[in-house]
């Protein structure tokens, strides 16, 4: 009896260890996966605009309805950086397009998230070094909240849902674009049936446009 | 039933394998998840190993200009980089390779040239191991193109770079100290696809920015098409009239929006001044010649005119006599600059113009008529002196003409003149559009340029430069003073440099040269000799057009000029090129305009390569991987 007793406490003992185990592990890979997703987004938007020559930033600034920044930003770009073609004899970039990120208006749910967008827009000639003059004076055409109703971009691609907040910062001096990314997942049930609270991710980086001449 | 035997020895079995298992369990994840930390750590180590080596590449260029353009030999890697000589160390080279460790750590990097260097090494010439296929992309010769690769453990990270030489001066003005434009209108303009700025590291004063001041980028108006078109960077604060933008957040949106630049008061970063000395400046590959040195003043002298005076007496018999004729000509003299006198006298003996043969009164001859002008002319208590020939042109040294009629000096085209001590150029006349002068008993007498007649005549003592195609130059050890400056070349004065008259470069355009104003202490825009209300009405003689780079070691000032009823007259200022102050201050005052206009064009007319191995390096592109 006394045996049993003890491997009937013994296999309590372990099964509670495997129960909150299993909890952590959940959260765990819960929260990796937020990570990830900031992580996927993230490795995005710096090669975009590392690689990008900073005169050309320009941004858009919005709140969604609840005050949250849902900024836009615009940055010239190549559309192929291996074919040597694409670059003069000091190997600048002959840039041929613009891409786009914003963040739609929308506030869906408990988490009041809505979607980041990444677009391409190639205006035919006249891409430089410098801002989208029609980004600029044009919101309608590249900050709509259907990416598809964006007719004269060639790729529109959703990168998150679950976006909360998109503010970025344009440091003219320093020739860097401050980012704040943060996305929020909708409250779910844990294993045991408890309700997790709502859970954000946020992620604040400054970015250098690598590409950019001359410095100040 | 017996008792069942081996239940304890069975369940303490089962327990020991679940403990074994969940222990063995942990190890393997505790594993992985040190194994992933050690990856990351390498990673992150790998990426500041790079960026070390591209920071360390880019030091040992700006300090030697060789690098990257010969291969590297073993005697280049003697450890004689001052503080980093205990930090790394050469673990391996090849013709187009270093490699380093950095000591105390697992981190390495190693620096590659893929352009410029020969392709077989130069002892042996054998190809290098370093270089594969696709390294050679086309780059220009005159840029630099690098592969830093940086190791830790098994991580690697790899960064590519051109790097291209920049201009001497990235703004159109750039101060150590404050820079002060406060009056009149400023214009902040840029024929530079890239750049417009000005910069100071100490404050900027402007007028009030939002009405009187505009960035404007006339170089790329097809592309920047939205503001900032400017920038205007102080290390301290910006003053807008009597506003601290720096501490006026609403003031500083206002100001930036109106004036479509970008003001950045308590800016971080220090602007780099280069220090330029002559021996930066591109000179005309010609002839040097020397001047003495002194100040060279074009004014009047009086000479002695023997005259032979046929004349009919009161008897009408002919008679003849001889008498000295003490006239007033045009002259130009050097004196010493310290004790004031005279050294040398040019004058010219044709610039006289008495009538012959024509009837003229001659007090005491009673209408007497000249016939005849002969004999010798002597100018008065000079000590040297030089009679100049009809084209009116004094030659003060070779290749350096002063003309007495339009009261101007010219350098000619791909001279380099050397002045020993200080050199002034001043204008003396009292009035140079008279058409009289003193003759015999007193009495005026027509002498020189009496066809000059329109106020537009006057003269500035100008010093002329070179011509269209060429330039010349001119270098005192000492102070210069001189008025006008025009043309295309170099005014190089170890001392103050002080203008007093109107600085202009001639044309303007692609083919148009400019000057280069270089002092080792102060360049001063002075009150010129004369400024009449009807001169300042007129933009004579107030105006400043000017093409090239003024360089002042400590300040450059632009005084506030006044009339001859001492009342402030204003004038317009326009500089393309670019302005420096190294160490001190750039002060502007009494100005109706302000156009600074930075222009690299006029900058490489007048600066070349900088000497000393060094260099100011730009980096065009960038790929990190």
């Amino acid at each position: 009896m006394v045996c049993l007793g003890i491997f009937s406490l013994l296999t309590l003992v372990a099964l509670g260890v495997l129960v909150f185990g299993a909890q952590g592990f959940h959260q765990v890979v819960y929260e990796q996966g937020s990570q990830n997703d900031i992580r996927r987004i993230m490795a995005a938007i710096q090669r975009d605009l590392t690689s990008t020559h900073h005169k050309s930033v320009s941004l858009v600034d919005r709140d969604s309805a609840s005050g949250n920044q849902r900024d836009g930003i615009c940055v010239v770009s190549l559309d192929n950086w291996n074919d040597p073609g694409n670059f003069d004899t000091y190997l600048r970039p002959k840039w041929n397009r613009y891409v786009v990120y914003y963040a739609t208006l929308e506030e869906k749910g408990q988490n009041q998230t809505g979607r980041l967008i990444r677009e391409v827009c190639i205006p035919g000639s006249n891409v430089g070094p410098y801002e989208f003059d029609k980004f600029l004076n044009s919101p309608g055409y590249y900050l709509t909240e259907g990416p598809a109703a964006n007719t004269i971009d060639i790729t529109s691609q959703v990168l998150t849902d679950r976006l909360w907040k998109f503010e970025l910062t344009n440091n003219l001096v320093a020739q860097s674009v401050s980012l704040r990314l943060a996305l929020r997942n909708p409250p779910q049930n844990t294993a045991t049936g408890t309700e997790r609270e709502m859970h954000s991710m946020e992620i604040l980086q400054e970015i250098k446009p690598a590409n950019t001449w001359p410095q100040i | 039933m017996g008792k069942p035997r081996g239940i304890a020895l069975f369940l303490v079995l089962t327990i020991l394998g679940i403990i074994t298992t969940m222990l063995g369990a942990f190890m393997t994840l505790n594993h992985s998840n040190f194994s992933l930390l050690a990856s990351s750590m390498e990673q992150a180590e790998a990426q500041q190993a790079c960026l070390s080596g591209y920071n360390y590449a880019l030091y040992r260029i700006e300090h030697d200009k060789s690098f990257g353009k010969e291969a590297f030999r073993p005697e280049d890697e003697v450890t004689n980089y001052g503080p980093l000589d205990s930090t790394l160390t050469c673990t391996r080279r090849s013709v187009s390779t270093l490699e380093y460790e950095i000591t105390g750590t697992r981190m390495s990097f190693s620096i590659t040239v893929l352009n410029n260097l020969p392709v077989s090494s130069r002892s042996g010439g054998s190809v290098d191991p370093d270089r594969r296929p696709g390294d050679f992309p086309d780059v220009a010769a005159d840029a630099l193109f690098l592969r830093v690769v940086g190791r830790s453990g098994r991580a690697g990270k790899r960064a590519e770079a051109v790097l291209h030489c920049a201009p001497a001066f990235d703004s159109s003005a750039l101060s150590n100290g404050d820079l002060v434009i406060d009056q009149g209108s400023v214009v902040i303009d840029s024929n530079d696809k890239m750049r417009n700025f000005i910069k100071s590291n100490g404050t900027i004063n402007l007028p009030r920015v939002s009405s009187n001041v505009r960035f404007q980028h006339t170089g790329d108006t097809a592309s920047v098409k939205n503001p900032p078109f400017g920038y205007a960077l102080a290390r301290r604060t910006i003053r807008s009239g009597a506003t601290d933008l720096g501490a006026n957040t609403d003031a500083l949106a206002d100001a930036n929006r109106d004036s479509k630049g970008f003001l950045s008061p308590k800016t971080p970063r220090k602007a780099e001044i280069l220090n330029l000395d002559f021996g930066d400046i591109k000179l005309p590959d010609g002839a040097t010649t020397s001047m003495p040195p002194g100040n060279y003043v074009f004014t009047t002298t009086k000479v002695n005119i023997p005259l032979q005076i046929d004349y009919e007496d009161a008897d009408g018999n002919n008679q003849t006599d001889y008498k000295n004729l003490r006239i007033t000509v045009p002259a130009i003299v050097r004196r010493n600059t310290t004790t004031q006198a005279v050294e040398k006298v040019w004058w010219s003996k044709s610039d006289i113009s008495i009538p012959q043969d024509t009837d003229l009164w001659l007090p005491g001859y009673g209408g007497a008529k000249v016939t005849q002008l002969s004999g010798e002319s002597l100018a008065e208590s000079t000590p040297a002196q030089a009679v100049v020939g009809s084209d009116g042109n004094a030659m003060l040294a070779d290749g350096v003409y002063a003309n007495l009629w339009d009261s101007n000096i010219a350098v000619a085209a791909g001279y380099n003149v050397n002045i020993d001590g200080d050199f002034g150029v001043l204008y003396e006349r009292e009035e140079q559009r008279g058409t009289v002068s003193e003759g015999p008993d007193g009495i005026d007498y027509p002498t020189w340029r009496d066809n000059v007649a329109s106020t537009n005549d006057f003269k500035d003592a100008t010093v002329y430069l070179g011509n269209a195609e060429r330039g010349s130059s001119i270098k005192a050890s000492g102070k210069m003073d001189l008025r006008a400056v025009s043309g295309r070349g170099a005014v190089l004065s170890h001392g103050d440099l002080s203008l007093n008259g109107t600085l202009q470069a001639e044309g303007e355009g692609v083919d148009a040269g400019g000057i280069a104003l270089l002092s080792d202490h102060d360049v001063i825009l002075k009150q010129p000799d004369r400024t009449s209300t009807s001169d300042a009405a007129a933009g004579r003689l107030t105006d400043t057009n000017f093409h090239g780079l003024v360089y002042a070691e400590h300040d450059f000032i632009v005084n506030q000029l006044v009339n001859e009823n001492q009342q402030a007259v204003d004038r317009d200022l326009k500089i393309t090129g670019s302005v420096v102050a190294r160490q001190g201050t750039i002060r502007v005052g009494g100005t109706r305009t302000v156009n600074l206009t930075y222009d690299p064009k006029y900058l490489d007319d007048v600066v070349k390569d900088l000497s000393k191995n060094r260099i100011k390096l730009e980096r065009y592109s960038f790929t990190f991987r």
